[in-house]
């Protein structure tokens, strides 16, 4: 039905996509999957005619007999023959419409013959929900309303553009098992190579810009870079090792000839440098095999002393009402890496800020390397929260843009004022970080730096204050999934080399079952169950965490 | 109910600056009474007099309870320079102002917003640029300045418009250009930008995707995002502007309630002061809760 031949899109004359051939069939499901900046939206985009005006679209995509890459006038097409479930749709429906008349509009716009009750019933929701106003449905039930206003014109294609980005784990399940369920010929666009491959007919994998891999359901994936994908996705199970991919993928016009994995493939060889390998048989590789990862390794948690200690914490938000956390207590020791898992609204962040004595908690003790913090303020407060380290989610936002990474890496010791030469203590905590330890790096911006490196300057950051606590908040969650496992790699050397006490949060149980020695569930502001990371994958007391462990 | 408490609150603070206010500015009511030669002749007992007969020779705890009595018995005072009760000064002068300031926040609203539409929707061509050029030109002109070139040109030059006074339609055209051509700049400037920012907004581009035409896009689901944060806007200027435009009814000599004011600060009329500010007040008060209570109308993330 849907036939891309030789397509490419470039931005002032630098290939996003790069020759990329893909068909969809009628009925046919097809995952394409990569990570941020391989090409894979600009392919999406490009099909409904949805690219900004610098971008410039070469090949064919021939769905029927008309050719999208042509295409100029979208009328009667776009929402009509291909529609689109665009990326975001937490944000993306209108604000000031309610739900019936957004799927009305749709209707009447793509001469849709279907009445609005029957297309959120389609779609799993009830036909209460048409008078609501987006804000007043979950994000689930906002996805599920943005896939009915693309079914409401009756496509015969359908692109899906990160369909569970920012849902919780288990309602990316269903509406991933909504979307399979449909029926009609979809396009599904990912990261998320483990969660699509159960429902998808086929899988396509990019890198750069490239088309890696093609292959149908049930075949083994063989290119290096999906096997690297699929180690690098966090089993739940602790006998399956979690691997990344050294390095990072090249920015955009600086891929180099030649296979564009080969800098970071462990298998490439001397012809991998120079020949792009072809698409053969679904496969882009010179001679795929069993490539070996570096992986997270595995300790046996050390009972060191207590780094911090916090009991019976009870957080209300006055302002909105809400209790956040409902009298929680935890542990850590130093040396060992505790998992603080939760979806959101699980008051998994409050916790940790509570912890790092941003906030005040309304009731309860926080203890830290064996002094108490709650109920500190000043200058005292201050000379505390120097022993905790602290690593934010977001790599791009965290670090001052204008400052090198020397002077980002210094900033603790300066506030501290720590007298003597800094520059052999920063370089200390690049090395720790897993970062190089040369004095040219000093002198790299942030923004010449790729995500993961950007997340190791944040950890050398927090090393450099010599924190006897480090809580990582959602460290990883922003990075592709090929770089996460190297950043628990570091926090793990982090643990067992220097007895550091870690706090990973995260809302994803498979990393913390990897990457963590104790792990706690937190929901709705309580612990549902906690305990050694092995034992709770192994045999999860809780329904909730089964349900997460699906 | 607690927004209630809110603005009560406001109301109260306002009523405590009004009155004390005035009374720090230098100088007093007393230089009404004659020239300060005149006054310093005056012996203790006659200034004492004076200040006895209207009330500002007390302490000041006592003048502020009287003036609080008086408010809540829409009893204002005395003016001090001509012996009329202030609220019949100020009864006079508000019409005046409210159809000065009506049609002008109209007219700006209409055209300001309609051009802030088209100047977003044009940004990258010419006549977008040279809206915005001429907006921002707009913004920065002095009123007085403006209104004071109008005269001169259409006054005293062509002599086709009355420069001075209200009463009939010909004198509102000058002073309502005044305010219209240098309010407007705000109103474009504020719509162009809301309307730039929802354009590129989520909801808008995914409406795009889904095939929704460009006529459309803009109608229906870019403009009423848009508007929302000019709606605060219009309302929160109608209050300030309610209060008298004081430089335009100065230089037209409009009988407003600016003019009003101006000529009780010049004076130093505590009363007639009061009661000005506390219309002022009251306005930017009542406007803001107006737009408080219809805001959710338009925009349901904001209703409960
Ligand atoms: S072609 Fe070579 S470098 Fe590229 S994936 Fe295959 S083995 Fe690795």
């Amino acid at each position: 039905m849907l036939s891309i031949t030789g397509m490419s899109v470039c931005y002032d004359g630098l290939p996003a996509v790069d020759r990329v051939s893909l068909d969809v069939g009628d009925g046919e499901i097809v995952a394409l999957v990569g990570e941020s900046g391989c090409g894979k939206t600009s392919l999406a985009r490009a099909l409904l005619g949805l690219l900004p005006g610098s971008a410039e679209v070469t090949g064919s995509a021939m769905l029927g007999d008309d050719d999208l890459a042509r295409r100029t006038d979208w009328a009667g097409v776009r929402g009509r023959k291909i529609a689109i479930v665009p990326q975001g749709a937490m944000t993306g429906l209108s604000p000031v419409h309610k739900v019936g008349a957004q799927i009305e509009e749709m209707l009447t716009l793509h001469g849709g013959r279907a009445r609005p009750g029957e297309l959120l019933d389609r779609v799993g929701l009830g036909a209460e929900h048409l008078t609501c106003h987006p804000h007043e449905l979950s994000g689930g039930q906002r996805q599920r309303v943005a896939i009915a206003l693309a079914l409401a014109g009756e496509p015969s294609l359908l692109v899906a553009d990160e369909p569970t980005t920012g849902l919780d784990a288990i309602v990316q399940r269903q509406v991933l098992a909504l979307l399979a369920s449909l029926g009609i010929g979809m396009l599904i666009v990912s990261h998320d190579l483990a969660a699509l491959a159960p429902h998808a007919d086929r899988v396509a994998v990019m890198y750069a810009g490239r088309l890696a891999e093609d292959r149908p359901k049930g075949a083994p994936p063989r290119h290096p870079y999906t096997l690297g994908l699929l180690t690098a996705t966090p089993a739940t199970d602790r006998s399956i090792p979690w691997g990344s991919v050294p390095g990072s993928a090249p920015p955009l016009g600086q891929a180099r000839p030649g296979c564009r994995f080969a800098p970071r493939c462990p298998l490439a060889l001397d012809p991998c440098h120079d020949v792009d390998p072809p698409l053969v048989d679904g496969l882009a590789c010179h001679h795929p095999g069993a490539p070996v990862y570096p992986v997270v390794p595995r300790s046996t948690p050390s009972a060191g002393t207590a780094a911090a200690t916090l009991t019976g914490i009870r957080h209300t938000y006055r302002r909105r009402g809400v209790q956040a956390l409902k009298g929680v207590d935890l542990e850590v020791r130093s040396g060992e890496i505790v998992g603080l898992v939760g979806e959101s609204g699980s008051g998994k962040s409050t916790l940790a800020r509570i912890a790092l004595g941003l906030i005040k908690p309304t009731a309860g003790r926080v203890v830290v390397d064996g002094e108490e913090l709650t109920g500190r303020t000043g200058k005292a407060l201050r000379l505390l929260q120097r022993r905790i380290g602290f690593v934010h989610q977001d790599p791009y936002d965290s670090l001052h843009p204008g400052m090198r990474v020397g002077a980002l890496v210094a900033e603790p010791l300066v506030v501290a004022g720590t007298p003597g030469d800094r520059e052999e203590k920063v370089l200390a905590a690049l090395e720790a970080a897993g970062l190089p330890c040369e004095r040219e790096f000093l002198r790299r911006f942030p923004g010449q730096l790729s995500g993961g490196q950007r997340q190791r300057v944040s950890i050398a950051r927090a090393l450099a204050g010599e924190p006897v606590l480090l809580i990582a908040d959602e460290a990883t969650s922003m990075l592709d999934v090929s770089t996460r496992a190297g950043i628990a790699t570091t926090l793990r050397s982090l643990a067992s080399g220097r007895g550091l006490a870690v706090v990973f949060v995260t809302h994803d149980l498979g990393e913390a079952v990897q990457a963590c020695d104790r792990i706690v569930v937190l929901r709705s502001g309580e612990i549902v169950e906690h305990g050694p990371a092995a034992d709770l994958a192994a045999a999860p007391a809780h329904p909730y965490t089964q349900e997460l462990l699906k | 109910m607690r927004r209630i408490l809110e603005y009560g609150a406001v109301v109260v603070i306002a009523l405590l600056l009004n009155f004390l206010l005035p009374r720090a500015l230098p100088g007093g009511p007393m230089k009404l009474f004659g020239s300060p030669e005149a006054l310093s002749r005056l012996t203790e007992a006659e200034r004492a007099q004076i200040a006895q007969q209207y009330g500002f020779g007390r302490p000041l705890p006592e003048q502020f309870a009287d003036y609080l009595t008086g408010v809540f018995t829409l009893d204002l005072g005395t003016s001090l320079s001509d012996g009329r009760p202030v609220a019949e000064a100020i009864g006079e002068a508000l019409p005046w102002t409210l159809l000065l300031v009506g049609t002008s926040i109209v007219i700006t609203c209409v055209l300001g917003v309609a051009l802030g539409v088209l100047g977003a929707l044009r940004r990258r061509r010419g006549g977008g640029a040279g809206l915005l050029g001429t907006a921002i030109v707009l913004d920065s002109l002095p009123a007085f300045w403006l209104g004071m070139l109008l005269i001169v040109v259409f006054g005293v030059q062509l002599n086709v418009l009355p420069t001075y006074g209200a009463g009939t339609l010909a004198h509102l055209v000058l002073p309502v250009t005044t305010l219209v051509v240098t309010g407007l700049g705000y109103f474009f400037l504020y719509t162009r930008s809301s309307m730039l920012t929802v354009l590129t907004s989520e909801p808008v581009q995914h409406a795009h995707a889904r095939g929704v035409p460009y006529g459309r896009l803009v109608r229906r689901h870019a403009l009423r995002p848009a508007l929302l944060p000019v709606h605060t806007i219009v309302l929160m200027e109608i209050g300030f502007l309610a209060g008298g435009s004081i430089v335009i009814e100065t230089v037209f000599a409009y009988p407003g309630l600016g003019r009003l004011t101006f000529g009780a600060i010049s004076a130093r009329d505590y009363p007639l002061m009061q009661g000005a500010f506390l219309v002022l007040t009251l306005m930017v008060v009542a406007m803001n809760a107006i737009a408080d209570a219809t805001y959710p109308l338009l925009d349901p993330r904001a209703r409960q």
